[in-house]
């Protein structure tokens, strides 16, 4: 009487997925006073935006998960978002055949089949967690364009002040924003 | 030695039917089968009535394929003259604008339809890839002194050149297209071969000239039917041939302005038309229930300008949600290079409108009647007078993809 012979056989699929995705917003500056202190005009509204300067000059701020990075020397906003996860799934697989080996062999072919199902299912959750990402990304772009506009809407009213300065004597200067976000700046020049 | 006497290629059998077929239909097949070779010796090849012959096909073929494959009996708008400031206006057809030269061709078209008849002739299965090589180095080498060599040349290449060139083929074929740039023009984003703006100028200058406006509408209507082949690659490489086609058309473009020649911009803009349609198409193909269709009424009005410009940039991002967002946007930079050319006609506008009328000269008088008539996209019935919609959307289209400028309030 024959017997069949079973085996089971195990092993562990490991992968760390990473995903990342990136907007860029050029920022076309209008010179108001000349270029390198429209410069250094926009660099101290990011400061007092909040926003920190680094060592290769540029400034870096967090919006809503979303790494913003001011380059003034590029002219342009680069917004990033990355993620890493490291997944572990365990695999089992049984083979059966007339004799040890064969019952070996079986298991194995079972177990590489399994295994690459699972790879297959770990490319799904890379394809997710970018999909992820990409939402996030597209989800925090008004409120990036308003931290952008923001700063802007500072340098222009320090370097509208500036200017104003120059070209005679300010008499009298006033500033206010309205209920719903309306900038004003007065600016009275006397001769 | 055999004493049998040595029997004559027959030409008129072979070579005359392979030419008069291709260029009257753009194929060749039924004739080429168990089609023998050209003898490798070329003495007393031909006869004077086999030259003679092959000289009316070269002119009459080529002359057919002009009217009827690129629409020469179409009425076109043209501006007749060597310079565009001494021009006048006429609206005709092919024929009524030929000049003496366009016809006239060197001996180098001969040797041309050697090699692409050695070339096309199957050969064990397999076509013979030496004989493209001899034929693109004998279109390289050659002086086309002639205009009639380009048309012919312009003809006889077929697509399928291109999938059989690699290596040191391929960079041949892409200095080729930079030295003739009608053939660049019918093969550039497939071949990513930038023109020379020299060829361009030497072209749109030549005995050709007025028998552009239909040689061009016909190699933008090729890359029509191209387009679905862009939409099959993947991104990147979708990206790399808009980025190409963008090249060509600034570079064709640039040169118009150079020449004044603006009867050559019709087709063009009809190619930008074509473009943002395909958008709308194509985005109401994918997902037909979620399609933000490109309104053309909206409350009952006709669509501005600008909702045109941020319908088309919606529409890219919708062809494009499934892809990471730094990817949308570099598809959307690729479709603004493309799409921006309008901006550059717009810049051709303002010049000459800030021209007084009275110093207007007719290619002038040309660029401000092209705008003032059939452009819209909105209006089927264009508003006479009306400014260039399609151009001032598609320069919203790349100024919206690309800027946030700041404000005070």
């Amino acid at each position: 009487m024959s017997r069949a012979y079973w085996v089971k056989l195990s092993t562990s699929v490991s992968d760390t997925i990473q995903a990342d995705d990136c907007a860029t917003h050029k920022i076309d500056l209008e010179a108001v006073v000349p270029a390198a202190e429209m410069g250094e005009i926009v660099g101290a509204a990011l400061e007092g935006a909040g926003w920190e300067r680094q060592d290769d000059g540029s400034f870096r701020k967090q919006v809503r998960d979303v790494t913003l990075v001011w380059d003034l020397t590029a002219s342009e906003v680069r917004a990033g978002v990355e993620a890493s996860q490291s997944l572990t799934q365990d695999v089992h697989a049984q083979g059966r055949g007339y004799d040890e080996k064969q019952a070996q062999s079986d298991a194995q072919k079972r177990l590489e089949l399994e295994a690459k199902r699972v790879q297959d299912a770990l490319a799904g959750e890379q394809e997710r967690l970018q999909q992820q990402l990409t939402q996030k990304l597209s989800d925090s772009e008004e409120a990036r364009v308003r931290e952008i506009n923001e700063v802007l809407q500072r340098a222009y009213a320090e370097a509208v002040k500036r200017k104003a300065r120059r070209m005679g004597n300010v008499t009298n200067v006033q500033e206010s924003t309205s209920d719903d976000g309306e900038y004003q700046l007065t600016i009275t020049i006397s001769e | 030695m055999s004493d049998a006497p040595i029997q004559p290629f027959p030409i008129r059998d072979r070579l005359t039917p392979f030419l008069t077929r291709t260029l009257l239909t753009g194929t060749a097949d039924a004739v080429l089968k168990k089609a023998p070779a050209l003898p490798r010796s070329r003495a007393n090849l031909y006869a004077p009535e086999d030259l003679s012959e092959l000289g009316t096909v070269f002119s009459q073929g080529v002359l057919h394929a002009m009217v009827h494959r690129a629409r020469g009996w179409e009425r076109r708008p043209v501006l007749i003259g060597s310079r565009a400031s001494a021009s006048r206006m006429t609206t005709g057809r092919l024929w009524d604008v030929a000049t003496g030269d366009c016809l006239r061709f060197s001996d180098g078209a001969l040797e041309l339809a050697e090699h692409v008849y050695t070339a096309c002739r199957p050969q064990r299965e397999k076509p013979d890839t030496q004989a493209y090589t001899r034929a693109v180095a004998a279109l390289s080498e050659g002086t086309w002194t002639y205009p009639g060599d380009q048309l012919l040349a312009y003809w006889l290449v077929d697509p399928a050149w291109m999938h059989l060139t690699t290596g040191k083929r391929l960079d041949q074929l892409r200095r080729l297209l930079r030295r003739q740039p009608m053939l660049g023009l019918r093969l550039g984003p497939w071949v990513q071969a930038p023109p020379d703006p020299a060829a361009l100028d030497a072209l749109i200058n030549g005995p050709t000239r007025t028998w552009l406006p239909w040689w061009i509408a016909h190699a933008l209507r090729l890359w029509r039917t191209w387009e679905e082949r862009i939409w099959r690659r993947d991104l990147q490489l979708h990206i790399d041939r808009r980025q190409t086609q963008a090249a060509w058309f600034g570079a064709w473009l640039d040169a118009i302005e150079r020449s004044g020649f603006h009867d050559l911009l019709p087709p063009f803009m009809d190619h930008l038309r074509f473009m943002l349609g395909s958008l709308e198409a194509l985005a109401a193909g994918i997902d037909p229930s979620d399609s933000a269709s490109m309104h053309r009424e909206h409350n009952g009005r006709t669509a501005t300008p600008d909702e045109l410009a941020e319908a088309a940039i919606d529409r890219v991002r919708h062809v494009f949600r499934r892809e990471r967002e730094s990817d949308r946007m570099r598809a959307r930079e690729a479709w603004a290079e493309v799409l921006s050319c309008g901006a550059r006609i717009q810049a051709s506008l303002q010049t000459v409108r800030a021209i007084h009328p009275i110093d207007r000269d007719p290619n002038h008088e040309f660029l401000v009647e092209l705008f003032g008539s059939d452009l819209g996209l909105c209006d089927p019935k264009p508003r006479r007078g009306e400014t260039g919609v399609v151009v001032t959307a598609v320069r919203r289209l790349d100024e919206a993809g690309r800027t946030i400028g700041g404000r005070l309030g």
